[in-house]
């Protein structure tokens, strides 16, 4: 199965593309998706990045327009994950610098 | 402990234009202290001295234009201006606000609130420099707009000079006219312009050369480097310095906010303009309010298309929305042209695009046809009809003569079923967000004392999960989040404050009670006054003022059945992500609500009780004698 991961603002310029359509596999989850799944389309230190600046605080994730606090929600088919600075647009994060 | 107020100006200058007379008063010690400046003081003022069931445009409505005593010093972001009347779009208190530098310049004039009453025979416009007050003529620039007539006004007066002018919208009474600074900062809503042009006022225009003198003024200092540093630490902070407002437009869409057809909220089709990468683009230059390191205002160039060539202001958020999303329009250069001809011509822009919306959708319809909107085809995502429509509203020319009166009046003139399109709460168009997607948010809508507005009761917490995590679309708890949320921000405001900076503190320090403790500190460090160094005192001062505006609008005859929004949000379920299939649930909310405020849940009219927990015992024994509790 594909979901759909949008990057906003500064983390679309950092990553040099806007989206992109990743496969998963049943059962993963948000963890899952930037662990094992992005790291092969990204840089592997900017996947984790990613993930670190979630738990920081600093990048928010929306999926299907719900804003999720919790990295352990599963990922169903077609899926439209959202990732944003907090309020896009901000450069204060150390993205894969 | 000395009585002496600090960090106030220390008077308050009262305008009557019959008269040409120029009065000034001390600003009073427990005004003060009861209401702290600002809206605090508008809300006093206005229940004070505005008679109720008069017209918002008779001789006898007021305006009251005031200022927090942080005004004019280096704390950051509180210069803003308040101005509070009775509005001739709600019939009802209202309080709007702007930035730019005109309030710190009235501060440093000597003044601590403008009040502006009477009716002058012909237009004029009052030069204040320092303590000489004059009123002149302006039948020159009567029929100007803001811009060609702020540069003769500064010709006239001082080439530094600030101002607040009005455009031929307000000359032409248009209820959704706006006041306007010299660099295009307005109070933007509620049809304060309109109020200026039924008093034939067309600008008033300051010079001062005084400081506000503070009262310690090494831990002011200290405060204000706290201030700075929380900024710079604060993740919202370079959002906003990089794209404004702006910023959040691609994502309050995906969030099921920015709704969309006047808020029919289907998706809209090339909506990927919105994003920031997109925006940003269109920058040439960053600017601010006095004493704001945060200058989220910037500066747009359009080079494509016929209205390139305009260097101007950038659609705020709210803007972008209004001239965009609820039009279908996703054309950035018609929206920013648009944008433009609202600040020349002295219009709301949120209400001005939500009343293009509504016509559109009566066109789509068939409500209304060529035959009644002079020939223009009003089909969703024109940009130019947008723009052409503006025009006519502002000049109330053919069919703008009916829009011009707002959607809640234009609906009952064109009849038909069109009020079932007019999106309001108490005759104020509604902004950028959908009831059904936050429903705190969408409760403050429908209680806000002004109508429909999103800067009353903004909520953070169900927005941006910020400073704490709420679900938007659960009903749970609602009416004491939506309470909370207004008595913070009415504190606030009654402060000076700007409410994007404070989103930008609170983000930063991740805690409302800090914020509120850094604030008591300041405020007590500018002005001396023991109370307000107590955090729990400023929620009760916020907290009063909302009950007194509420009062404002009771004694005029409002009551439970004005908390309303339209029947679209009742009934229709919201159509796309992530508020799928969600309704508005208003009287259970307004239960919650009334109970919350402890207020009558049967007239949502505020209780003896309440109000003399409040210091109201005043506005109490004022309702009970006309039998309004
Ligand atoms: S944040 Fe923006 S609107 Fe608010 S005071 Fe600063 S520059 Fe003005």
């Amino acid at each position: 199965m594909k979901v759909f991961v949008e990057f906003i603002g500064y983390l679309a310029r950092k990553i040099g593309r806007g989206w992109l359509w990743v496969e998963v596999c049943e059962g993963d989850d948000l963890r899952d998706l930037f662990l094992k799944r992005l790291s092969s389309w990204l840089e592997v230190d900017i996947a984790r990045s990613l993930l670190d600046a979630f738990i920081r605080g600093e990048v928010r994730i929306a999926v299907n327009g719900r804003i999720v606090w919790d990295l352990d929600l599963k990922l169903s088919d077609g899926d439209r994950i959202l990732l944003f600075p907090l309020a896009a647009g901000g450069c204060s994060l150390s993205i894969g610098s | 402990m000395s009585r002496r107020l600090y960090g106030y100006a220390g008077r308050i200058l009262r305008l009557d234009l019959t008269r040409r007379v120029a009065v000034k008063s001390e600003t009073g010690y427990d005004l003060a202290r009861d209401f702290i400046g600002a809206r605090g003081f508008g809300a006093k003022i206005l229940w004070d001295e505005v008679k109720p069931g008069i017209d918002p445009l008779c001789p006898e409505n007021k305006m009251v234009l005031s200022f927090s005593p942080l005004t004019g010093t280096s704390a950051q972001s509180f210069h803003r201006l308040f101005a509070m009347f009775k509005s001739p779009l709600t019939d009802g208190y209202f309080r709007s606000t702007g930035g730019g530098f005109f309030a710190a310049e009235v501060k440093f004039a000597g003044y601590d609130a403008i009040i502006i009453e009477g009716r002058a025979e012909k237009p004029v416009y009052v030069w204040i420099c320092d303590d000489d007050v004059e009123f002149r003529d302006a039948d020159h620039v009567w029929g100007a707009t803001v811009d060609g007539a702020a540069e003769i006004l500064r010709e006239e007066t001082d080439r530094n000079a600030r101002m607040l002018v009005i455009g031929p919208a307000g000359e032409r009474l248009v209820r959704i006219a706006c006041l306007v600074t010299e660099d295009y900062r307005t109070p933007g809503r509620g049809g304060g312009g309109a109020v200026w042009g039924s008093k034939n006022l067309k600008a008033i225009v300051v010079k001062g050369s005084g400081r506000p003198e503070l009262f310690d003024p090494d831990l002011f200092k200290e405060l204000v480097e706290e201030q700075v540093d929380v900024y710079r630490r604060s993740p919202l902070f370079d959002a906003f310095h990089r794209l404004g407002t702006n910023s959040v437009v691609y994502e309050f869409y995906t969030l099921g906010h920015n709704p969309t057809y006047n808020f029919k909220n289907v998706e809209l089709e090339n909506v990927e303009v919105w994003r920031p990468e997109v925006l940003e683009r269109y920058i040439v230059k960053h600017y601010g309010c006095f004493a704001c390191m945060i200058a989220c205002g910037k500066k747009w160039k359009l080079t494509m298309g016929p209205y390139a060539g305009l260097v101007w202001d950038f659609p705020e958020y709210e803007t972008h929305w209004s001239f965009g999303s609820t039009c279908g329009v996703t054309n950035l250069e018609a929206i920013a042209y648009a944008n433009m001809l609202c600040d020349r011509y002295g219009l709301d822009t949120i209400s001005a695009g939500a009343i293009v919306a509504f016509a559109m959708e009566l066109y789509e319809k068939g409500i209304i046809t060529e035959r009644e909107t002079d020939g223009l085809r009003l089909r969703w995502g024109d940009g130019d009809v947008v723009v052409e429509l503006v025009r006519k509203i502002a000049l109330r020319e053919g069919f703008g003569d009916i829009l011009a009166e707002g959607v809640a009046r234009a609906a009952e003139i064109i009849g038909r079923g069109a009020e079932r399109y007019a999106m309001h709460s108490k005759g104020l168009e509604l902004p950028a967000y959908d009831p059904r997607a936050a429903k705190a948010h969408g409760l403050s809508y429908a209680t806000s004392n002004i109508g429909g507005s999103h800067m009353i009761g903004w909520n953070k917490y169900e927005i941006l999960g910020r400073p704490e995590r709420v679900d938007p679309l659960s009903t749970e708890g609602k009416g004491l989040l939506a309470k909370i949320v207004q008595d913070q921000v009415a504190a606030y405001e009654a402060a000076g404050w700007c409410a994007f900076a404070e989103l930008v503190q609170t983000v930063g320090y991740g805690s409302v009670d800090r914020t509120m403790g850094w604030i008591g500190s300041i405020l007590y460090a500018a002005t001396g006054v023991e109370e307000f160094r107590n955090p729990g005192y400023l929620w009760i001062i916020g907290e009063r003022v909302y009950n007194i505006e509420r009062a404002f609008n009771v004694r005029d005859g409002f009551s439970r059945r004005d908390d309303w929004l339209p029947e679209r949000f009742l009934k229709t379920p919201f159509p796309r992500q992530p508020a799928r299939g969600q309704v508005f649930e208003l009287d259970r909310l307004l239960d919650d609500y009334y109970s919350a405020r402890g207020w009558d849940s049967r007239t949502g009219i505020p209780t003896r009780v309440r109000l003399e927990e409040l210091g109201l015992g005043y506005v109490a024994d004022e309702l009970e004698k006309i039998g309004r509790l």
